[in-house]
C-alpha cells in the first residue's frame, strides 16, 4: 500500500498541512495513520479519489462524500462474492481492498462492512452468515500469521469470552486481535473457560494488560478467570472490548469503542508500560476489580 | 464570459444575469486578488474550509450569506456556513440530502409548492437570470426568507440565497 508524508499529501491536493489536519477534524477525511513515531501518513488511494473529487466538487463535503463512495466499491464486490459464494473472489476483493489501503482499513472498511451486510440480508443463523463469518475468521488468522514479530515491550492478554466463533462479535475480536499484533504488541488470546494452569500460561508472557473480550460467556466464569490471572500477575490494566457494561463502576469504565482500530489503539496506550499510567480506556485492575467481577 | 477573479473555467457558459462572481461555498468571501491563484483542487484560502464557486453578480452571496447549492436531483451539495446556523445543520450532515428536508414554500397558495422546485431545477440546469421566492425552514413556522436562485458552477448547479 502507497502512503503519503503530510506534506506529500497535501502538495497532491494543493493545500497547506494545516488545512490537512483542518479537514480530518471537521470531515474526518483523509484519515491518516500513524507511523510508530506517531508521525501522520496517508493513503494515497484516499487523497488520490479526494483530488479527483474535487476537480468537480461544489464542497468539500460533497468531495468527501464522492471520494468515499470510490472507495467503497470493494464493499459490493466482496458482498457479491460472499453472497454467491465464490471464497476465492472474495479473497481477491479483500487483496485489491488492501492494495489501496492498509490492512486495518481494509478490514474496517471493506471486511467488516460486508459481513455486516451479509448478518443483515440473511441472519446470523443462516449458513450463508456462517460460510462469510469463516471466511472472515480465517482470513484475519492469515493476515496474523503475516504480521511481523513483536516490536514493542508489551503483551496483551485477551480473555475470550465470545460463545462461537462465528458470531459476529468474533470476527470483530479477531480483528482487534489482528491489529494489536500488526502494531507490534505481543497478543495471548486464551478462553475464559479453559481456567486449568492460567495463571501459569499468563505469568510465562508477563502481560501489560488484559482485554475481557465478548459477552457470550457469563460474568460469573469470566470473573473467575480474570481472577485467576490477576492473582497470577498481579494489578494491572483491564478493559472490555465488545462485552456489554452492567453498571458496575469499574466495568462501565474501562469498556473500549466497538471499532477494532479504535479499540486497539486504546488497549495500546493502556498497556504502555508507564508506571502509573492511568486511561480513559483501562482501569486499574485491583483486588477490587476482581471481585467486583465475582 | 467569466470576469471571475482567479479566472475559473467557466463550464456553464455566457451568463445573462451579469458578470461572474467567485465566491467560497462556505464562508462567502471572495478569493483574495493579491493571493496566489488558487490551486486545481480550488480550496478557499481564507477558510480552507470550502471550495471557489461562481455565480453572476445578481445573484452570489455576500460573506454573511446564508446560502445552498443544490445539483439537478435537488441533493444539497453544499451549505454555507452562514446557512449552518440558520438552519441548525451542519454541511458535512446535510449533503447528499433533499433540499425540501430543508426548505418548503412560504406561500404555498401563491407560489405552488412546485415553484420552488422547479426555480432549482430550472437554475441546476443552466436557467439564467435571478429568480426569487419566499421560503421556509421545514417544520418551522412564522420565519419566512425571501430566497433569490440562480445558476452556479463551475459544475452545473444551482444556488439558493437567504435573504433576511
Ligand atoms: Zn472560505
Amino acid at each position: 500500500m502507497r502512503t503519503l508524508k503530510t506534506r506529500e499529501a497535501a502538495a497532491m491536493l494543493s493545500v497547506s498541512p494545516n488545512t490537512l489536519r483542518a479537514w480530518e477534524r471537521r470531515f474526518n477525511y483523509p484519515r491518516p495513520q500513524r507511523t510508530p513515531g506517531q508521525h501522520r501518513v496517508y493513503v494515497h488511494a484516499e487523497v488520490a479519489a479526494l483530488r479527483d473529487a474535487l476537480q468537480a466538487g461544489l464542497s468539500i463535503s460533497s468531495a468527501v462524500s464522492r471520494a468515499r463512495e470510490a472507495l467503497s466499491g470493494d464493499t459490493s464486490v466482496l458482498v457479491g462474492a460472499l453472497s454467491s459464494y465464490e471464497l476465492d473472489r472474495a479473497d481477491a476483493a479483500m487483496e485489491a481492498a488492501i492494495a489501496l489501503r492498509s490492512v486495518e482499513r481494509g478490514v474496517e472498511e471493506v471486511l467488516l462492512p460486508s459481513l455486516e451486510e451479509i448478518a443483515a440480508r440473511w441472519g446470523t443463523d443462516s449458513a450463508s452468515w456462517a460460510l462469510s463469518a469463516r471466511w472472515a475468521d480465517g482470513w484475519l488468522r492469515w493476515a496474523h500469521k503475516l504480521a511481523p514479530a513483536p516490536t514493542r515491550p508489551m503483551t496483551i492478554v485477551i480473555g475470550d469470552a465470545t460463545a462461537d466463533p462465528l458470531e459476529p462479535e468474533a470476527i470483530a475480536v479477531r480483528a482487534f486481535e489482528l491489529f494489536c499484533v500488526r502494531s507490534g504488541a505481543r497478543v495471548l488470546t486464551l478462553p475464559v473457560r479453559r481456567l486449568v494452569d492460567v495463571g501459569e500460561v499468563v505469568t510465562a508472557f508477563g502481560p501489560q494488560a488484559i482485554v475481557l473480550a465478548g459477552e457470550g460467556v457469563g460474568d460469573t466464569e469470566v470473573a473467575r478467570w480474570a481472577y485467576q490471572v490477576r492473582l497470577a500477575v498481579g494489578p494491572m490494566p483491564v478493559m472490555l472490548y465488545r462485552r456489554a457494561t452492567d453498571g458496575d463502576g469499574v466495568r462501565s469504565t474501562s469498556a473500549l469503542p466497538d471499532a477494532p482500530y479504535d479499540a486497539h489503539r486504546q488497549a495500546l496506550s493502556a498497556a504502555e508500560p508507564a508506571p502509573e499510567r492511568r486511561t480513559a480506556a483501562g482501569g486499574r485492575f485491583t483486588r477490587e476489580t476482581a471481585r467486583s467481577l465475582a | 464570459m467569466s470576469a471571475s477573479i482567479h479566472g475559473l473555467p467557466s463550464r456553464f457558459g455566457d451568463h445573462d444575469a451579469g458578470e461572474l462572481r467567485d465566491f467560497c461555498g462556505h464562508c462567502g468571501q471572495a478569493p483574495d486578488p493579491s493571493s496566489a491563484p488558487v490551486g486545481a483542487t480550488r480550496v478557499c484560502q481564507h477558510c480552507d474550509l470550502g471550495l471557489v464557486l461562481q455565480a453572476s453578480e445578481a445573484v452570489a452571496p455576500s460573506p454573511e450569506d446564508p446560502f445552498l447549492v443544490v445539483d439537478n436531483r435537488m441533493a444539497i451539495c453544499a451549505l454555507s456556513s452562514a446557512a449552518e446556523k440558520l438552519l441548525g445543520v451542519d454541511e458535512t450532515a446535510a449533503v447528499n440530502r433533499h433540499l425540501g428536508e430543508f426548505l418548503m414554500p412560504a406561500d404555498a397558495n401563491a407560489n405552488g409548492s412546485g415553484s420552488l422546485i422547479e426555480l432549482v431545477l430550472g437554475a441546476a440546469a443552466g436557467d439564467g437570470g435571478v429568480e426569487r421566492v419566499r421560503v421556509r425552514p421545514l417544520g418551522v413556522f412564522g420565519v419566512r426568507f425571501s430566497a433569490r436562485i440562480g445558476r452556479c458552477g463551475p459544475t452545473p448547479s444551482a444556488i439558493v440565497v437567504l435573504e433576511r
